[in-house]
């Protein structure tokens, strides 16, 4: 019995959906719960508290005034110029108390701090530009599929490596059924509408003891559009970051019989390619994938 | 299209996506290199030797053409003593002439144009003999001359005077037994700035408007019709302007270093070999 | 041989140039050398005042010797030069150009070597000319974008990065290794079966 997938406009209304956790305390991921994390770990909005955030770019830096634990490193930014924050995909914080870290643009800020722009052309920071897009991609492949299917599913995440040629999602629900030809185009094509809408990934930075309470695991939460899920490491900006994007087809897990992975590949916008050498990653990402696993 | 001889082609580094500009050219010149070349060589070289000039024509210019033109001038050079002078300058020829009974014939005048490259270079000798303005051109390589002398080193105002067939015959006559006055080495050649006051018009061109510095005052004496027929004259001062047109047809500062370093270059083999000491590249302006 | 004494040869112009002379279209007056050189003129006074100037290709690559020759006379010769001034005075009719020049063009190639300038191609533009009866008409112009080094804009093509971390480049590389690889598998093949 293969499991229908939904039409491209089909919204799936924002329920709880039971996850199978390896953790002992169950969590329900959803906008709700989001935004109560976000109350708990970054205080009351109705307290507004100011904090002076110094934007460092390569000529000079910029001092900025913003509110505490609401303002993103994007709003920061955005200080500089449009064109300067939307090219951001992270941010190296150097706090003036503590050491420095780096966190997704969309992400608040907490204290008085010194930020950096990383972008896609930094040199210094490829390897975890490339990490965060490769996450980001699976988180974005997760949230389209949990609003295309319309059964209930959950999904794992693995630390890719983008020398692996894709990335993938194990999909937890599907019972061992994977994706038709004609599936996967209906996915891909809901897929990209998803992306071109441009969502931003919104973050929260979780600390340890929020997170053992929530029955989290995780360093930070991330919202999707409507959908939440938990990860650790820095996240893109925003879906409108990813330029090519295709998911390959879907298999089931040597595993356990019943998890489907799905793979994919993506490049970002600002990297263009011609059709031709797309059509090679792809099928490159293609072989790898079946071979992989 | 100038090309060198295939040893001297040079390989420009490539820039990054600019309009790729790679034409040949005959010796690689940095700054640094036209440095150490300069040792010995004379700035005013197309000006002393207008023969080893490339043709005015771009597309007529062949390295190999020029190369082996070159070497048959230099080889004349080192036979007979083919002096500096300039257009103004009186320099006597005494050619070979089979019908005359001392089988020379001497011509004395005052070198009114140099034309053409390589071993066609010509020069005209203009000189008033009875009351007749006769000019005789010469080519310079040619084997039956058997001596030319610079009477008298100097320059005019203009690199052309062909006005002076319209001129008074006083600036044309010049004494046949006339003794060469010898310039000192290392002073500057110098400038002859007389106006030459033109016979009556009608003249063989138009010479009101032309731009010779040399002529003196020819507006007043041109007549009436000639005035205004100028009006529908094309005047084309703008040429001076075009500098690529002029590009085209002049020489090049590496052209010229090239060229030079060739010539020492023959002297010092043809000096060690012990024929001659005759010096070929060598300016009377500069010191020895 | 020109009325004109010159002082030593300039260097050659490290730029293509053509053996012909373009016939510029020369808007309006009859087409002749003058207006050639006036349209060029015009050309030359805007790269000096703007130092980046998109235009027709062909006027580009035809203007870009004449930018070069002007910026070596200065080199080469300095402000004081009889023939240098007279040039600039033409070439550039609009006088605080030639102080631009002296001052601020030509000591950034005091130690270089022509060229002086670049040229980059634009993608062609389709641009309205006018209707005629309802029905439109369009021409296609081949653009040209001719610069002076050193001016103070970003450069029109970065610097070329050897970036071979990005994404596109990790995966290309891999793409295309792994594709040569099979290829080479086939070959193999079909020779073995053979």
């Amino acid at each position: 019995m293969k499991v229908p997938v939904r039409s491209i406009l089909a919204l799936r209304k924002a329920s709880t959906a039971v996850a199978a956790v390896e953790k002992v305390t169950p969590v329900t991921l959803s906008s709700e719960f989001f935004d109560h994390i976000r109350h708990e770990v970054y205080g009351d909005s109705k307290k507004v508290d100011k904090v002076v955030v110094t934007v460092k770019t390569e000529e000079s830096s910029k001092p900025v005034l913003v509110n505490r634990n609401v303002s993103t490193a994007f709003h920061c930014l955005n200080h500089i110029n449009k064109q300067f924050a939307d090219d951001a995909v992270l941010v190296e914080v150097i706090p003036s108390v503590g050491g420095s870290y780096f966190s997704s643009v969309n992400q608040p800020l907490q204290d008085q701090a010194e930020i950096r722009k990383i972008g896609f052309d930094t040199l210094e920071n490829l390897n975890l530009v490339n990490e965060a897009y490769w996450r980001s991609c699976s988180l974005v492949t997760a949230a389209f599929l949990r609003e295309a299917l319309d059964v209930d599913v959950d999904f794992k995440f693995s630390d890719g490596n983008i020398k692996d040629g894709f990335f993938s999602v194990v999909v937890k629900g599907l019972d061992g059924n994977i994706f038709t030809p004609d599936e996967l185009g209906t996915i891909n094509r809901f897929g990209k509408s998803y992306i071109r809408e441009e969502k931003q990934l919104e973050v929260i930075s979780i600390p340890s003891t929020i997170a053992e309470e929530s029955g989290i695991n995780g360093d930070n939460l991330i919202r999707i559009g409507r959908q939440v899920f938990s990860t650790n490491g820095p996240v893109i900006r925003s879906t409108r970051q990813i330029g090519r994007f295709l998911i390959l087809r879907s298999k089931i897990a040597a595993k356990s019989e019943k998890d489907v992975i799905v793979g994919g590949v993506s490049i970002p916008t600002k990297q263009p390619t011609s059709s031709y050498s797309w059509s090679l990653i792809a099928k490159n990402a293609n072989q790898k994938f079946s071979r992989n696993l | 299209m100038f090309r060198p001889a295939a040893r001297e082609v040079v390989k420009l580094p490539t820039r990054y996506f600019s309009c790729k500009s790679e034409p040949t050219r005959a010796v690689t010149a940095t700054k640094k290199a036209s440095r150490e070349e300069i040792a010995g060589l004379i700035p005013a070289f197309p000006e002393i030797y207008p023969d080893f000039l490339q043709s005015p024509v771009w597309n007529r210019r062949n390295a190999l053409k020029e190369e082996l033109e070159r070497q048959d001038m230099l080889e004349r050079r080192m036979n007979i003593d083919i002096p500096e002078f300039y257009v103004g300058s009186i320099v006597a020829v005494t050619s070979s002439d089979k019908n005359l009974g001392s089988k020379e014939h001497r011509f004395v005048g005052i070198c009114i144009r140099r034309e053409k490259e390589g071993l066609l270079h010509q020069f005209t000798l203009r000189n008033t003999i009875e009351n007749i303005g006769v000019e005789v051109l010469y080519d310079l390589y040619n084997p039956t001359i058997k001596k030319i002398e610079t009477l008298k080193l100097e320059k005019r105002l203009d690199s052309d005077l062909s006005y002076l067939v319209d001129a008074l015959p006083e600036y044309s006559t010049f004494d046949f037994h006339m003794e060469p006055q010898a310039h000192p080495a290392g002073t500057p050649i110098p400038v002859n700035e007389c106006k030459v006051k033109l016979k009556n018009p009608p003249w063989t061109r138009r010479w009101e408007i032309s731009s010779y510095r040399g002529i003196d005052d020819t507006w007043t004496q041109a007549t009436p019709w000639y005035k205004r027929k100028l009006h529908k004259t094309l005047v084309n001062d703008y040429e001076k302007y075009d500098l690529i047109a002029n590009y085209r047809t002049s020489s090049t500062k590496e052209q010229e270093v090239f060229v030079q370093t060739q010539m020492q270059k023959f002297e010092k083999e043809r000096h060690a070999a012990g024929l001659t000491r005759r010096r070929i590249l060598k300016s009377a302006a500069s010191y020895k | 041989m020109s009325a004109h004494r010159v002082a030593a040869s300039l260097p050659r112009i490290g730029v293509t140039i053509g053996h012909t002379p373009q016939k510029l279209k020369t808007g309006g007056i009859e087409p002749s050398r003058r207006a050639r050189l006036e349209v060029l003129r015009r050309i030359v006074t805007r790269t000096v005042r703007e130092e980046r100037v998109e235009l027709k290709w062909n006027r580009a690559v035809e203007a870009r010797p004449y930018v070069e020759r002007l910026i070596q006379l200065g080199v080469e010769r300095g402000p004081l030069d009889e023939y240098t001034a007279e040039m600039m005075e033409w070439w550039l009719p609009e006088k605080d150009l030639i102080t631009k020049m002296h001052e601020v063009i030509v000591p950034r190639f005091q130690n270089r070597d022509s060229p002086f300038t670049s040229l980059f191609r634009l993608p062609p533009q389709r641009l309205q000319q006018f209707i005629q009866n309802k029905r439109e008409v369009w021409k296609r112009y081949d653009i040209g974008v001719l610069e002076i080094d050193g001016n103070p804009f970003p450069a029109i093509q970065a610097a070329h990065q050897e970036q071979s971390d990005s994404i596109l480049d990790v995966l290309l590389a891999d793409a295309l290794r792994n594709h040569q690889i099979t290829l080479q598998e086939k070959l193999e093949a079909s020779t073995e079966s053979k």
